[in-house]
């Protein structure tokens, strides 16, 4: 008799977890059903991938130096380290991860990434600008450093003003960049009304981007669409699909029309444009 | 003055585990042995509430469970039982009290042996009155009473002194109440280990006057305790994860009593026996499926697998349709072990032994520790530390860790997001911990005596 | 009965004569300090101005509370962070964490005579002292928070998956400094001791280390604290609701993200059985009183009175015991919408 039975259909008779059955198993990341369908099958990007999922710098160090030998620096990023952040997106998207994981596998990410640049040797080619802030007065800055990490992991040169940046400098910074996107975040309320002040100030130089895009603790969809260029970003990682959306021609007043078209989930802040 | 500690284990493989047998039988009187072939059937019974009013009453209390468990064990044809009687707080408190009783008990299965020849056995286990914010664990009146009360059990005809000390309980009630595995392993690991070796060469010192066998001590304060506030599979109190380690980290602790000469059987609630008995093959009391009366456990029959004396724990002396309890519940054990017996005696002991593992291994993350195969390899990493009682409740825990964790890769064992978080963190939180016994000492000693105000140093000598 | 007694007798589990409406987050609003001139950000340090910013929407509008102060930052400056003091309508926020690692961390044990603590501590013996008839409410930063200040929350969340054991004994560490404060501002006078852990709400960390991490703290907290306590963690505090509950706080502060009607079913299931050490125990759900949740974000900072009022209404609908902001009131919100709060109990 063998003291391990590898079949379910045996053991279901003799007994149940039911607090696994009422809870859902604890699946490995990796096992998830969204990310298991889009992880790259092959070494070494696999591997890569992993080690982003799993936040482990020290894996994706060894793993990017292991890969770079073989593999053009490009495709360690986009079809390694990058398939391993959409799967942290994912994750984080359905409430598996949680905002440390996150941080923890961008870290990781980052430590490919530049690693594979360096080998690179020349600017990579991104899918455009961004700039991103953090309203005046307003320290808190974790809410805008998940969105420039999303977006750099996607490919987009992000321009970080950092935290509680003076609405001149965030216009005289797009006027230099001239981006795809911009991006405001917020966690106190008395400072959020920034926003609405660097909308009128790029209106009155005249400049008129795809997407101002807004977020954070607390702010609200109705006072992001109070101003112009405003589009309310619900989760951090929607940050690319606006990205991409605006990349692909789509201004801000079609973003608020279809955001949950564009960033492909139901979402209830949206839920009156389904 | 140091004392013996294992370094190896008593068997060389897991399957040579089994179900009464262990490598060291133990004899007592009145023919029974222990461990040497058969599996004997043990019942416990809690005398009735109020019995405690007078010595006379709890005598009488105490002679009528024994007259009706040798009764009913007579009526059955049970070749061989052990009566257990743990001390209601006089019995210990009084050692007259516990004297007078054992006498009692003694007495009547005496006769019964003279008359039928039927094996018996009595255990006494003394109660541990012993509170370390009344003066401390050592040397107090409550102290001395314990001493005595073991002599006087052990000169009254007891054939084995059992116990369930409490040391480190006021560290581990606080490490298991804010989940602070850090807590359980100083609770468990290091002082419980330390009042063990206090109490327990004092025990076998006392015993060794006597026909009466040291029998052993389980940590039914501490890893029994943080199994039931983790409760049933739907409890959320505390992970059955971290429930599992305590049991680990308690395995270290309760073989320090057969390293000051304790000789088994070890005493039936402690789940970590199967781990003891890996390291030093003394026989062990188990109890499980017919302890339903006093526990809600979820390896009812994995505990069967390398028992050699199966127990009901404890049920209230009262009256049930199929007569008192005494009785009844000897029936129940004693079939389970004429089960056991049967499959001994027509060579299909190991077979047995491994339906009874399989049907709880996976149910439960305790079950898959204490799986005989997987207990024998946390005995090995006990004993690959088995010099310092820290170092190898901590190697304990990390090999459990190691084991859920594959059995849960293996996707054999599911687990639920709080489980397997909660089993990660306290891992990272054990490897994280020195390795040096002394340094990890110092820093739960900057911590605990100023957060826990029960908590007394000096009853540990530190 | 007067509103400390309302507000009291609702954390004392007695029936008051009407649910009071009151505020046990930040209440410094810049019509109110204009108003009484005792604006930010001096009503920060100077007792005197605290004290007038604390009880003006219950001198201008009959809010039923005292309330100071009106950061998160008081405990971090004492030990050592560089605070920005901000302005009128800006509050006070933590600009250079104190420390590098969670190992640095040192809390020397007169930090409670640093800073702006004793500033705190005169502006309690005031409100004591001159305001009787209303609830002295103190509020204080929660243990992962100010962890999140001493080291930079970033760092804390990201070594709560490296080195839990460093995150466990720097909350310890931080839980005593908690417990030194609050006990400092019960023996000022306070009624009632507000705890504020933004950081832990599960926007932040996962409701299971919540339980495993943060409740465990914050149940030492109160066990140490001779008054009433209250916890305020925003966000969609609904998972961790009957964990929150179960901390030893008299009642729970939540947001307009958590619906009050069903944290109370929440807190309900809490209840259970179990056979421990030989005895049959019985685990009581923990029910506490709630408080809330009129959104400060947007319907007392940008809407209509009429808003209020029906917000204000719903909550109550929804079973708030205590009619309340759903978090700290922005500064630029209007003193009609406090009014309108106030008179949606009608």
């Amino acid at each position: 008799m063998t003291l391990d039975w590898e079949s379910r259909e045996n053991t279901d008779f003799v007994y149940r977890r039911y607090n696994v059955i009422v809870e859902g198993p604890a699946i490995k990341p990796e096992d998830d059903k969204d990310v298991k369908k889009n992880m790259p099958p092959k070494e070494p990007f696999r591997e890569l991938a992993l080690a982003v999922i799993h936040g482990d710098s020290d894996r994706a160090r060894e793993a990017t130096k292991t890969a770079l030998a073989s593999t053009p620096p490009l495709d360690v990023i986009e079809k390694g380290l990058s398939k391993g952040m959409d799967a942290v997106s994912a994750l984080y998207a359905k409430g598996a991860y949680f905002l440390p994981d996150v941080m923890l596998s961008a870290d990781a990410m980052m430590v490919g990434m530049n690693m594979a640049d360096a080998k690179l040797g020349k600017a990579r080619e991104k899918k455009g600008t961004v700039v991103s802030f953090v309203a005046e007065g307003d320290p808190h800055d974790i809410g805008k450093n998940l969105v420039v990490m999303f977006l750099r992991s996607n490919g987009y040169e992000v321009v970080d003003l950092g935290r509680d940046v003076p609405n001149a400098d965030v216009v005289s910074a797009v006027k230099k960049a001239k981006p795809v996107m911009l991006t405001g975040t917020a966690l106190m309320t008395t400072t959020m009304t920034n926003f609405h002040h660097v909308s009128d100030m790029l209106k009155k130089e005249g400049i008129s981007l795809p997407i101002f895009g807004c977020g954070g603790g607390a702010v609200k969809r109705d006072f992001v669409e109070s101003y112009d260029m405003g589009v309310y970003g619900v989760k951090a990682f929607h940050a690319t699909k606006l990205a991409d959306a605006a990349v692909a021609g789509k201004t801000w007043k079609d973003m608020r029309k279809e955001y949950p078209k564009i960033v492909g989930e139901f979402v209830g802040e949206y839920a009156d444009r389904l | 003055m140091g004392i013996f500690r294992y370094t190896k284990l008593a068997y060389r493989e897991p399957d040579e585990m089994l179900f009464g047998h262990a490598k060291f039988p133990v004899s007592a009187h009145w023919g029974l042995q222990f461990g040497a072939g058969y599996v004997v059937p043990e019942v416990k019974v809690a005398p009735e509430a109020g019995s405690e009013r007078s010595k006379e009453v709890m005598v009488k209390e105490c002679e009528s469970i024994a007259e009706q468990a040798a009764g009913r064990a007579v009526d059955i044809g049970l070749p061989a039982f052990l009566l257990e009687q743990e001390h209601v707080y006089q019995q210990t408190h009084f050692p007259d009290w516990g004297g007078a009783c054992t006498r009692a008990q003694a007495d009547v299965l005496e006769r019964f042996h003279n008359e039928y020849g039927i094996k018996c056995g009595l255990r006494q286990t003394v109660g541990d009155t012993r509170l370390e914010e009344r003066g401390g664990l050592r040397g107090t009146d409550y102290d001395n009473e314990i001493a005595e009360s073991i002599e006087q059990c052990a000169k009254n005809g007891a054939s084995d002194i059992a116990a369930e000390t409490m040391g480190g309980k006021s560290v581990l009630d606080y490490g298991s109440m804010r989940g602070d595995i850090r807590a359980i392993l100083f609770g468990i690991g290091v002082l419980g280990s330390i009042d063990m070796e206090y109490f327990w060469k004092r025990a076998v010192r006392i015993c060794s006057h006597y026909n009466c066998n040291p029998a052993g001590d389980t940590n039914c304060s501490g890893a029994n305790s943080v199994m039931y506030i983790a409760g049933g599979l739907l409890g959320k109190d505390f992970s059955h994860t971290g429930a599992a380690l305590a049991r680990a980290i308690s395995a270290a602790r309760s073989l320090v009593a057969v390293e000051c000469g304790a000789t088994g059987p070890l005493k039936d609630c402690g789940y970590e026996n199967t781990i003891v008995k890996a390291i030093c093959g003394v026989p062990i009391a188990q109890e499980g499926k017919n302890a339903v009366c006093a526990h809600a456990d979820v390896m009812g029959n994995l505990t069967c697998q390398v028992a050699d004396v199966w127990s009901n724990e404890s049920v209230f002396h009262r009256e049930e349709m199929g007569g008192p309890t005494p009785g009844v519940w000897l029936q129940a054990t004693g079939y389970e072990a004429a089960l056991m017996n049967t499959a001994i005696q027509t060579g299909n002991a190991k077979i047995l032994r491994d339906l009874y593992t399989l049907t709880d291994k996976y149910r439960d993350p305790q079950g898959t520790l204490l799986a005989y195969d997987n207990a024998f390899r946390v005995a090995g990493a006990i004993v690959e530390y088995g010099k310092d009682p820290y170092l190898r409740a901590r190697a304990a825990a990390l090999e459990c860790s190691k084991v859920i964790t594959e059995a849960y890769d293996a996707k054999k064992l599911m687990l639920t997001r709080f489980e397997l978080d909660s089993l990660n963190k306290y891992t990272s939180v054990l490897e994280g911990l020195p390795m040096e016994s002394e340094r990890f000492i110092d820093e739960c000693m900057k911590e605990y005596p100023k957060r826990i105000p029960t908590f007394d140093p000096k009853s540990y000598g530190l | 009965m007067n509103p400390r007694e309302r507000v009291l007798s609702v954390l004392n589990n007695e029936t008051p004569d009407k649910v009071p409406v009151t505020c046990f987050t930040q209440v410094g609003i810049v019509e109110a300090m204009e108003k009484l001139d005792c604006a930010w950000p001096e009503a920060h340090s100077d007792p005197t101005k605290m004290v007038k910013l604390g009880t003006s929407l219950n001198k201008l509008a009959g809010l039923e509370s005292a309330r100071i102060p009106f950061c998160l930052t008081v405990e971090a400056e004492a030990i050592g962070c560089r605070v920005e003091m901000g302005r009128i309508d800006r509050q006070p926020s933590v600009r250079q964490a104190a420390f590098q690692s969670a190992g640095e961390v040192n809390i020397p044990s007169d930090f409670v005579e640093k800073g702006r603590i004793p500033a705190v501590l005169e502006a309690t013996r005031m409100l004591k002292k001159n305001f009787p008839e209303l609830p002295a409410i103190v509020g204080i930063t929660g243990p992962f928070t100010l962890s999140g200040h001493l080291i930079e929350i970033e760092r804390l969340v990201k070594l709560m998956r490296l080195k839990p054991m460093e995150v466990e004994d720097l909350l310890d560490k931080v839980t005593d400094a908690c417990t030194a404060y609050a006990q400092e501002i019960v023996k000022a006078g306070a009624d009632v001791i507000v705890v504020n852990d933004p950081s832990a709400a599960p926007e932040l960390i996962d409701p299971l280390s919540f339980k495993s991490t943060i409740k465990p703290r914050l149940k030492f907290f109160t066990q140490g604290i001779k008054a009433k306590k209250v916890l305020h963690i925003c966000g969609g505090a609904t998972p961790i609701i009957s964990d929150m509950a179960d901390c030893g706080f008299e009642a729970i502060s939540v947001e307009d993200k958590v619906d009050i009607a069903k944290a109370k079913e929440l807190m309900k299931g809490g209840a259970r059985s179990m056979f421990v050490a030989g005895r049959m125990t019985t685990t009581q759900a923990r029910i506490v009183k709630i408080a809330g949740n009129v959104s400060t974000a947007k319907t007392l900072f940008t809407g209509k009175p009429e808003e209020v009022r029906d917000e204000a209404k719903k909550a109550l609908q929804a079973g708030t015991d205590l009619l309340a902001p759903a978090c700290g009131i922005a500064p630029r919100s209007p003193l009609a919408n406090i009014k309108a709060l106030v008179e949606a109990r009608g």
